[in-house]
């Protein structure tokens, strides 16, 4: 176009936006008429990209440019080292900073790192936000939160080494719109026990949102970016020392407005309650696929939720069963609301059940949901008035204790045999062992309330209940294992290395498939309870298939196998019998080489777990049956 | 002699046509310009919107003090100031191209993508916009100067209509006119 053509086209064209809209095609026709189709098209063509660019240079470039310099990161550098790790790629960069794939090279391990932009190296606020993320996290043992390895600084970069996840984050999932609802509540269930497990120790996350929880391709959903986590305790004495305003302006300033509590928006104090609501919001999002606050502007979103007295949101027909949920997870007034992360997971849990049910009647012909009206048939056929165990006289809890061992037995194997009453007596002591650590709040593993491990089995019991039963070995075996060896905590460190679900030696692990380097698998769950169902079928092929023999590949999981086969020819030789655990036990200073105290417990307490996780309503333990949890329906 | 007065004394030489003297004002404002964004991006938390007009009003005031002071007139003063601006600001973006060895971005409108995951997107595209809206906004140049200077005062400059108008000595309006014209053509240029 030369000087002259544009002179008239932008003279027609100004005159053409000038004119109503529906006005502008009555004159693009003239125009045709009168100067030709392609001034005409020329003309139209300019009113289309004026419509179009209604965004188009808005920002001047000073602003663009000076966002790009505040960004800039001297690069990260391949081959160097920072502290013991060696960069290997860049993953991507998050909200507050970049993150690189580093080989640890002492450990021969993977981490992400997470660098500190270095804009904000000099500045000693961010820099104490930054260290505040990786302690919060890091005093934080759990397999649903990213395990901090350390905190370091080399080369002018301050950074956190963390667990290296693959997957996409929840934010990457919603894009192709609303999830399942069973899949939805898998999610939910788990950032919950992440969350209870923060709130446990005494932090609440303050900053949960899709983008901080990735999934992993196995299904595991791991909680990200403590950035904003404070200590409860901390929390509310900076906000009393605060006037409102600036507590609320950091407020505004640090969090993400559309997941945030009403409390939260307002500035005042936080609990558990506001993680809560957060997680209520995020839950809301994979079943409608839609925000619940539609505000586009950060500034708005805040004021509804400052101002609200309700929002109003609706669920998808497949979803219904969370409604009541929903409702109790996004009250606006805090004092209405669940009032912890573990009453959501148990509300999730009893509405997720009870379409268990439906499905059960309505398709019963189905194995997986036979299996499922099978548990629920255990688990409603109690009656609802069943008397606590620790409401019960010492007879009644014996009986009690007596009949679930022995139906327990009879789910292990063939020719299960009742147990005598001096086993009932053993099996028992671990039980009452178990409820006296009922009101426990500790979090130190073994010591933590039975509420808290079998919450966290039931998170696990679907997958290790389907490991079992494609080895066709009894579910029940590895969901009490389990218990037994770790209490279901999956990553916990040994002299040895990590111990995960099923307490591996090195040695074990490596036998039954298991890397150790660069990622240590034991700390897979999925892949550790592969491993301990054909480490249980070693043991099976070795002691035998029936009820009897199973407590000696009990015995022998902990003890070792030739040691307990040493034993076991022992009482071969002295012709004792039945050849079972029990008989070991009675017979136990005969042995050139006894059983050790802990090996003598460990079939009484895997039978006390089972008891526990089979018998829930009676310990006030607000989950199914473990071996009721099947997959894709938890 | 101060910071600003040997900024405005290199900016008077460089209006006169002396080239040497951008050489030595573009590391000074690209230092001004890092210490502001940083000291912008403390404040306000990623995500959050730059102050546009303060930004600009601060970085010129620092750099080349009170126009009043210098200049004949604040018009003259801004209308250098655009011009420097943008030689600045394409220098910098054909530098971090040539950085990021090859950076075959594929272009998007610059817009005002505001907050979240599209700003991201506005960070990595901005030197391939930069470059390629140069080049448009020469080419209106030889055809339309008027409207051409419209767009370097106000997205390279940051002036606002008024100051536009002040710079250009024609109504408002006129400016909201010619910038409506001028961003449709480099729109449809761009995206041909």
């Amino acid at each position: 176009m030369n000087f002259g053509q544009w002179e008239k086209i932008s003279v027609l064209f100004e005159h053409a936006l000038g004119l109503p809209r529906d006005e502008q095609a009555a004159y693009l026709a003239e125009l045709a008429r009168r100067e030709g189709q392609s001034v005409s098209d020329e003309v139209r063509a300019l009113l289309q990209a004026d419509q179009d660019s209604a965004g188009f240079l808005q920002a001047s470039a000073l602003r663009a440019a000076a966002w790009q310099m505040a960004s800039e990161v001297e690069p990260v550098i391949a081959d160097m080292l920072y502290g013991n790790y060696c960069i290997l790629s860049k993953l991507g960069a998050g909200g507050m900073g970049e993150v690189y794939l580093a080989q640890d090279e002492s450990l021969g391990r993977q981490a992400a790192l997470k660098f500190l932009p270095q804009v904000f190296m000099q500045d000693a606020v961010q820099l104490a936000r930054f260290e505040r993320e990786a302690r919060a996290a890091s005093a934080l043992n759990h397999p649903n939160i990213l395990t901090v390895y350390e905190i370091g600084q080399a080369h002018g970069r301050a950074f956190i080494a963390t667990e290296y996840v693959t997957g996409e984050t929840l934010r990457e999932r919603l894009t192709g719109g609303k999830l399942a609802p069973e899949a939805a509540a898998r999610i939910a269930a788990q950032i919950a026990e992440a969350l209870h497990a923060a709130h446990s120790a005494g932090l609440i996350h303050r900053d949960l949102k899709p983008e901080n929880v990735m999934l992993r391709p196995d299904g595991y959903v791991k909680l990200l970016d403590f950035g904003l986590a404070k200590p409860i305790s901390a929390e509310a004495s900076e906000t009393r020392n605060l006037p409102s305003s600036i507590s609320h302006l950091q407020s505004t300033l640090m969090g993400t407005p559309h997941y945030m509590s009403p409390e939260q928006a307002r500035g005042a104090a936080l609990d558990a309650r506001s993680d809560v609501w957060s997680l209520g919001v995020t839950f809301y999002e994979m079943l409608t696929g839609e925000a619940l606050l539609k505000e586009k502007n950060a500034e708005a979103a805040l004021r509804r939720l400052r101002e609200a007295e309700s929002l109003p949101w609706q669920l998808p027909h497949e979803a219904r069963r969370f409604q009541p949920l929903l409702q109790q997870a996004l009250a606006i007034r805090s004092e209405r609301r669940l009032a912890s992360a573990q009453e959501f997971l148990s509300v999730l849990r009893r509405a997720n059940a009870r379409t268990s049910r439906r499905h059960g009647f309505v398709s019963a012909a189905l194995l997986t949901l036979t299996l499922i009206l099978l548990a629920w048939w255990r688990f409603a056929s109690a009656p609802p008035a069943t008397p606590l165990y620790w409401d019960m006289n010492e007879a009644a809890q014996t009986a009690f204790v007596a009949t679930a061992s022995d139906g327990l037995a009879q789910r292990l194997g063939a020719n299960a045999r009742p147990h005598s009453p001096e086993q009932i007596v053993r099996i028992k002591k671990y039980v009452d062992e178990f409820v006296r650590r009922r009101d426990s709040l500790s979090t130190t593993p073994g010591k933590e309330s039975p509420k808290a491990v079998y919450a966290r089995a039931s998170v696990y019991a679907p997958f290790i209940s389907e490991a079992f039963r494609a080895h066709q070995l009894p579910s029940v075996l590895g969901l009490y294992v389990a218990v037994v060896e770790t209490e279901y905590h999956p990553c916990t460190q040994s002299a040895v290395g990590a111990k995960g679900l099923f307490s591996f030696m090195p040695q074990t692990a490596e036998r039954f498939g298991l890397r150790l380097t660069p990622q240590d698998e034991r700390c897979d769950p999925h892949k550790i309870a592969d491993a301990a169902a054909r480490y249980l079928i070693h043991l099976r092929e070795r002691f035998g298939a029936d009820a009897d023999a199973m407590t000696l590949a009990l015995v022998a999981y902990n003890a070792g196998e030739t040691y307990v086969g040493d034993n076991v020819a022992r009482l071969q030789a002295l012709d004792l019998a039945p050849l079972n655990f029990w008989t070991l036990l009675e017979h136990n200073d005969r042995q050139a080489t006894p059983l050790r105290p802990e090996s003598q417990s460990y079939v009484p307490r895997f039978w006390a777990a089972a008891v526990l996780g089979e018998h829930p309503q009676r310990f006030g333990l607000e989950i199914q049956p473990l071996s009721a949890y099947v997959m894709g329906m938890n | 002699m101060s910071e600003s007065n040997q900024l405005t004394r290199l900016l008077i030489a460089w209006s006169a046509g002396d080239a040497r003297a951008l050489e030595q004002l573009t590391p000074l404002v690209y230092a001004e310009l890092r210490r502001l964004a940083h000291s912008y991006m403390r404040s306000e938390r990623a995500g959050h919107t730059l102050q546009t007009t303060a930004l600009v009003h601060e970085a010129f005031l620092r750099l080349l003090g009170n126009p009043q002071e210098q200049w004949q007139n604040r018009a003259h003063f801004y209308g250098i100031a655009a011009q420097m601006m943008r030689r600045v600001l394409v220098d910098y973006a054909r530098t971090n191209l040539r950085a990021k060895r090859g950076g075959a971005q594929v272009r998007v409108a610059l817009e005002d993508v505001g907050e979240g995951a599209g700003q991201a997107v506005a960070q990595a595209s901005f030197d391939v916009e930069v470059l390629a809206l140069d080049a448009a906004l020469a080419e209106l140049n030889t055809i339309d100067a008027r409207r051409a200077r419209v767009v370097e005062l106000r997205f390279f400059g940051g002036l606002s209509v008024e100051e536009t108008a002040q710079v250009l000595h024609v109504a408002p309006d006129t400016v909201i006119r010619d910038w409506r014209v001028a961003k449709a053509w480099l729109f449809r240029h761009l995206n041909q």
